[in-house]
């Protein structure tokens, strides 16, 4: 257990509960805050707005009677849910603006809402509150002339805009034009249709297609004229709302205002949970209510498999600028610094992925926690700049060895809030000690911590809200996919090793026009640009030198970065046509070395005397990082089979023009012989005794 | 859509040399090492066929009792590793056929597969019981080599050799006949409805069993399925194992004599409602219905084999050979048939539509499938057109888009007669191509934003490159291909 109490004298270990569950909401005696009660206080109303915005600007005195959408729109049944309360009638609450002032030539549209309106939109758009306040996904936003980015497809559940009461006055320097009628506590909010082509990741990973499109249900959705962007009436049984439960609206407000008293450091939460328990929606939503006060956010990503920035693979630290409105496919980012562990698991490699999470939690405290460089505030943003919080999700795993890691992660990480999902009981998720003896001996603390530390423990989404048409390897497949074909913006010549600056760097547009295998490819001359090439993954010892290309062909690898100074002894070096390459070497050491991100090594020739030493590699990794790029892993982690296929040829085709019996590495339909499958396990065999 | 999946392979005469490298020469353990390096090379690719991965183990197992009798200790690492090998191999086989919710025992299953029972028990003695002596372990590791080049590498590389046999599946027509009898009593006399409930009950209940056992041998007869890309084949191959049952039901469902009355008369039926007589309806509803309750994809699966049989055309099942013997009436098109059929095709759409999501999925599935046949300069015989067209007119009333569509692809179909050829024609044809088109690219791909050129998207100049590293463009001479395939000049040749 890591101790770390130098830059913390406090001796004695303080840890709060708050027990939370909807069953219970009103119950205060089911709550048991020790020692230090933190933000949340029973005697408050929890139905108010104040609960979920900034502490930061003095609060103007909310009108008592002013509703939380929240609350009261949490649906107890799925089926048909109203979405939007909000009608829309041109020229009385929606406006149409062509070609305007506030915009380069898109048409946009200003709705006026008024309070207890709400409007659920399906398609990507942007969205600036011109006057009044505006709540979406757990997040209460003030006029500004802030643009945010908000993706609405149907696969995840859909942001439902509400009138909240204004809260802060904001600054906008947009002005509404004198047509549009509006009152004194309605919210205008300029809505523009995005293009970014996401749209077209549907056609390349056909499980989502047409994820932005209307409902098939015509009954359930009204046209705003506003094309590419469809307002949802009701819900129907594959398109969900966001809601946000009772409890984790309560877990949420907690952070809010708790680290004001506090010696400056800012908050560090952990969140944990079993699978499907919605870990990532709360994460996200919490890196937005966090985003309320301060300007940058941290996010350390322990989910290999489900990654929220990257496309998995690898444990990353980003930095986040701008509210998240959208689900992981619809914001791929450039981590500050990543490590590749090359599997959707660190089943195989436990201590290599520790040391990595370890490496950047370093990297954290030295670089991002109270970061040098402040000199980018915008005019009229009171949030905190000098300091910067950190998110850490962690995988689901949460049995066995899993169990082991994630608390091995938790000690590294030395959280000041914990926000625990209460999986149920037959997932395996052991119940902490803690909570069941804290609120009885709260003297008594058995696992003392050296910092303070706020358990907070909320419910699980209820399965219900889950979508059910896609499953989790479809949406880590459009992850992977919509990372290949992501653009991300040019980075500065100067920003050569970390993707720096304290920059979040995130994929602006999508290039679908054409498949992967038709995209032009970089040619790289491997002598000259990579020094060596890892294996990792269970049995990749036994892989000799000669087959090394064989095994890259196709591969998805990991573009990584040594510091120089950090290898021991000097870097097996690229000689003549061959590349190096030595069997059983462990991956770089995570202290001195990061990913950039994923590349495909789409064609290498096999011969092991190639005409010519090269490849052909396509990546969105921006081509100034490319030059520190030294070393390529290659692990587990695969190319989804969407992404090998031709979606030109359509359904029957094969793939570039060849047919389908001849593409290599591909197999379509029959498997003959015994054994041709690859293994299926299967967990939930009955023996006799049970019958 | 059925998505292919990945083989380690770029072809099959990659596998081919392989299964030289080992077969060829028993005692060729360079040729055996070569073996053991390619496929530890595969296993890093993608995930190994079962098959090729026990092969691995076992000679890896091999290699080691060879290269290391002399040193010591030897012998218990090689047994460990020999007993492993066969142990993950017995379990590996006998695993996926594990498919109900109870364990059936392993040596039940071997005999099913033809795996020599001595290795079950050598799997249990190797698990339980003291490790097998060496010589036991040797003589076991030749002969799961050998079972699997016939039971693997046989069958993979003569596709046609010898497939698997699947336990013959029970017909499911005589069940459907006896249904059909049982209603017809019920149907003339009502009465008789509660004397004969239970045993209709019991019909619909053997026909939900027969689906059930078919879903099984689906599952033995290995060559049906592909694989669903990834861990989640679980669900997908319920899923085509279910389709797979269903078109057989609906093929039964189909034949004349069932949902088809036998004798022409029975056929007829009034033009409008487009649909089929009251005393069909009456006979088949119950079943049909049943049959969508319990199986979701039962409405697709049943119309898309409707459409099948409407656009079979008699003359290309006139090349299988044995057509010969079946009665001379199949060969000849039967209208009212056909007819009839498409009755039903519209009596699901207007039945199962509105429960569901799906709805115009069902409607635009008929039309995608039908539009082909009907399309401009396609000859299909006149009846065949008039019945399909009739079919898409009945399914798609009512939906003023797809309506629209239909109405431009029936007003192609009616021949226009020979005529001068003037620059007005053009301007039509160009009108009709665009409303097709338009039509065509909103189902396919999304109105907006869907696509762009790629020079937009595409990375920096050169300039910016770091040193190795060019992008090709469109002067670099570089031709799409799939992935995995290294296109360069030196490769054209």
């Amino acid at each position: 257990m890591v101790n770390a109490d130098f830059d913390s004298c406090a001796s004695s270990a303080e840890e709060s509960v708050v027990s939370v569950s909807s069953a219970q909401k009103p119950a205060p005696s089911s709550i048991s805050v020790t020692k230090r009660d933190r933000a949340w206080s029973p005697s408050r109303p929890v139905a108010d707005s104040s609960d979920e915005d900034t502490p930061g600007p003095p609060r103007v005195d909310d009108p008592p009677d002013s509703i939380n959408p929240f609350v009261p729109s949490i649906p107890t049944k799925i089926q048909h849910v109203t979405l939007s309360t909000f009608h829309p009638v041109p020229e009385r609450n929606v406006y149409h603006i062509p070609s305007s002032k506030y915009t380069a030539n898109e048409n946009a549209i200003i709705l006026v809402l008024h309070p207890g309106d709400s409007v659920a939109f399906i398609g990507a758009y942007t969205l600036c509150v011109l006057k009044g306040s505006l709540s979406l996904l757990g997040v209460t936003l003030s006029p500004s002339d802030q643009k945010h980015r908000v993706f609405a497809p149907r696969s995840s559940p859909l942001p439902v805009l509400s009138w909240v009461a204004a809260i802060h006055p904001g600054s906008c320097t947009y002005t509404i034009p004198s047509t549009i009628r509006h009152q004194e506590n309605s919210t205008a909010v300029l809505i523009q249709y995005l293009d970014t082509g996401i749209e077209g990741l549907g056609r390349i990973c056909r499980v989502f297609e047409n994820a932005f499109k209307p409902p098939r249900d015509p009954s359930a959705f009204n046209s705003v004229d506003l094309p590419g962007i469809s307002l949802v009436t009701h819900s129907t049984k594959e398109i969900h709302p966001f809601t946000l439960l009772h409890s984790w609206e309560t877990a949420l407000a907690s952070i809010a205002g708790t680290q004001d008293s506090d010696s400056g450091t800012p908050p560090i939460c952990l969140v944990k949970g079993p699978k499907k328990s919605g870990k990532s929606t709360l994460a996200r939503t919490l890196v937005n209510r966090l985003l309320e006060r301060y300007s940058r956010v941290a996010f350390l990503e322990c989910d290999l498999g489900q990654s929220e920035f990257t496309p998995g693979g690898m444990v990353a630290l980003s930095i986040v600028e701008s509210y998240i409105f959208g689900p992981p496919f619809t914001h791929p980012s450039l981590p500050y610094r990543a490590h590749y562990i090359g599997s959707t698991t660190p089943r195989a490699s436990p201590s290599h992925y520790l040391t990595s999470i370890q490496a950047l939690l370093e990297t954290y405290k030295f670089d991002l926690q109270t970061p040098i460089l402040v000199d980018d505030a915008l005019p009229g943003d009171e949030r905190i700049q000098d300091s910067v919080p950190l998110v850490v999700n962690t995988m689901g795993w949460t049995k066995g060895l899993g169990a082991d890691l994630n608390k091995r992660i938790e000690e590294f990480v030395e959280p000041s809030h914990v926000f625990e999902i209460d999986g149920p009981e037959d997932k395996g998720w052991p119940t902490p000690l803690q909570s069941q003896h804290l609120p009885q001996h709260p003297t008594f603390l058995p696992f003392a911590q050296a910092k303070a530390r706020t358990l907070l423990k909320i419910e699980p989404i209820p399965s219900e809200y889950t979508n059910t048409h896609q499953s989790a390897i479809d949406h880590r497949n459009l992850n992977i996919l919509s990372y290949f074909h992501a653009i991300f913006p040019e980075l500065p010549p100067s920003s050569t090793s970390s993707p720096s600056l304290l920059r979040q760097i995130t994929a602006s547009r999508w290039d679908t026009s054409l498949p992967l295998c038709a995209r032009y490819p970089y040619e790289v001359d491997y002598t000259k640009a990579f020094e060596s090439v890892f294996l990792t993954g269970p049995g990749y010892e036994d892989v000799v030198s000669y087959e090394l290309t064989r095994v890259l062909n196709g591969a998805v690898v990991g573009l990584v970065s040594c510091d120089p100074n950090g290898t021991t002894g000097p870097p097996p070096s690229s000689k003549g046509s061959q590349l190096a390459y030595t069997p059983s070497q462990p991956p770089p050491d995570p202290a001195f070395s990061t990913c950039h991100g994923l590349a495909l090594i789409r064609g290498i020739p096999f011969s092991s005397n190639p005409p010519s030493p090269h490849m052909h590699i396509l990546t969105p990794v921006p081509p100034v990082l490319l030059t520190s790029t030294r070393v390529l892993v290659k692990g587990e982690f695969e190319l989804p089979i969407w992404g090998m296929l031709d979606f030109r040829e359509g359904e029957e085709g094969g793939v570039a023009g060849i047919e389908r019996g001849l593409v290599p590495y591909l197999q379509w339909g029959k498997g003959e012989g015994v054994g041709s499958e690859k293994r299926r396990v299967r967990r939930n065999l009955m023996r006799k005794g049970q019958m | 859509m059925r998505l292919p999946r990945r083989a380690p392979w770029a072809h099959i005469g990659e596998l081919e040399q392989i299964c030289s490298w080992i077969y060829a020469d028993e005692e060729d353990l360079e040729a055996k090492t070569l073996a053991t390096n390619r496929l530890s090379a595969w296993k890093a690719v993608t995930a190994l066929p079962h098959a090729l991965e026990s092969t691995l183990a076992i000679l890896a197992a091999h290699l080691l009792d060879v290269t290391s009798q002399n040193t010591q200790h030897a012998a218990l690492a090689a047994r460990q590793a020999y007993a492993a090998a066969i142990i993950r191999m017995v379990n590996g086989l006998v695993d996926p056929l594990q498919v109900g919710a109870y364990a059936r025992s392993i040596a039940s299953i071997a005999t099913q597969l033809g795996l020599p029972p001595w290795l079950v028990e050598l799997r249990h003695a190797a698990t339980h019981e003291d490790l097998p002596s060496l010589e036991l372990l040797r003589e076991a590791a030749r002969e799961s080599l050998s079972w699997l080049l016939h039971n693997y590498f046989h069958p993979t590389l003569n596709s046609s050799a010898l497939a698997p046999t699947a336990p013959p599946l029970r017909p499911v027509v005589p069940l459907l006949k006896s249904y059909k009898l049982l209603m017809k009593i019920v149907t003339r006399d009502t009465s008789l409805h509660k004397h004969h409930q239970d045993e209709i009950a019991a019909i619909m209940r053997d026909v939900e069993r027969w689906i059930a056992e078919a879903k099984v041998s689906a599952d033995l007869a290995v060559e049906i399925l592909g694989w669903r890309s990834d861990e989640n084949s679980a669900i997908g191959q319920a899923d085509v194992k279910e389709k797979w049952a269903l078109e057989i039901l609906c093929d039964a469902l189909l034949e004349k004599g069932a949902i088809v009355p036998l004798s022409k008369k029975k056929r007829c039926a009034p033009a409008e409602p487009f649909l089929p007589t009251k005393a069909s309806l009456a006979l088949w509803t119950p079943l049909l219905m049943q049959l969508q309750m319990n199986h979701i994809t039962f409405p697709s699966v049943f119309t898309g084999r409707i459409i099948s049989i409407l656009l079979e055309d008699p003359a290309e099942s006139d090349v299988g050979a044995n057509v010969i013997d079946l009665d001379s009436g199949s060969l000849q098109r039967d209208a009212t048939y056909d007819e009839y059929l498409a009755r039903w095709a519209t009596w699901v759409v207007r039945t199962w539509v509105d429960e569901s999501d799906d709805e115009t999925d069902l409607r635009k599935n008929l039309i995608l499938q039908i539009a082909p046949a009907l399309a401009p300069g396609k000859n299909e015989p006149p009846q065949k057109t008039k019945t399909l067209t009739v079919l898409l007119q009945a399914a798609t009333s009512g939906f003023m888009d797809l309506a629209d569509t239909i109405e431009l692809l029936n007003s192609a179909t009616v021949s226009i007669p020979v005529q001068q050829w003037q620059t007005h024609d053009l301007a039509r044809m160009d009108e009709r191509l665009q409303t097709l088109m338009t039509y065509d690219i909103e189902m396919a791909e999304p109105c907006m934003g869907g696509s762009m050129p790629s020079e937009k998207g595409s990375m920096k100049s050169q300039a910016s490159l770091a040193p190795g590293w060019t992008l090709l463009d469109v002067h670099s001479n570089w031709k799409s291909c799939p992935i995995g395939v290294y296109y360069s000049k030196a490769c054209d040749v």
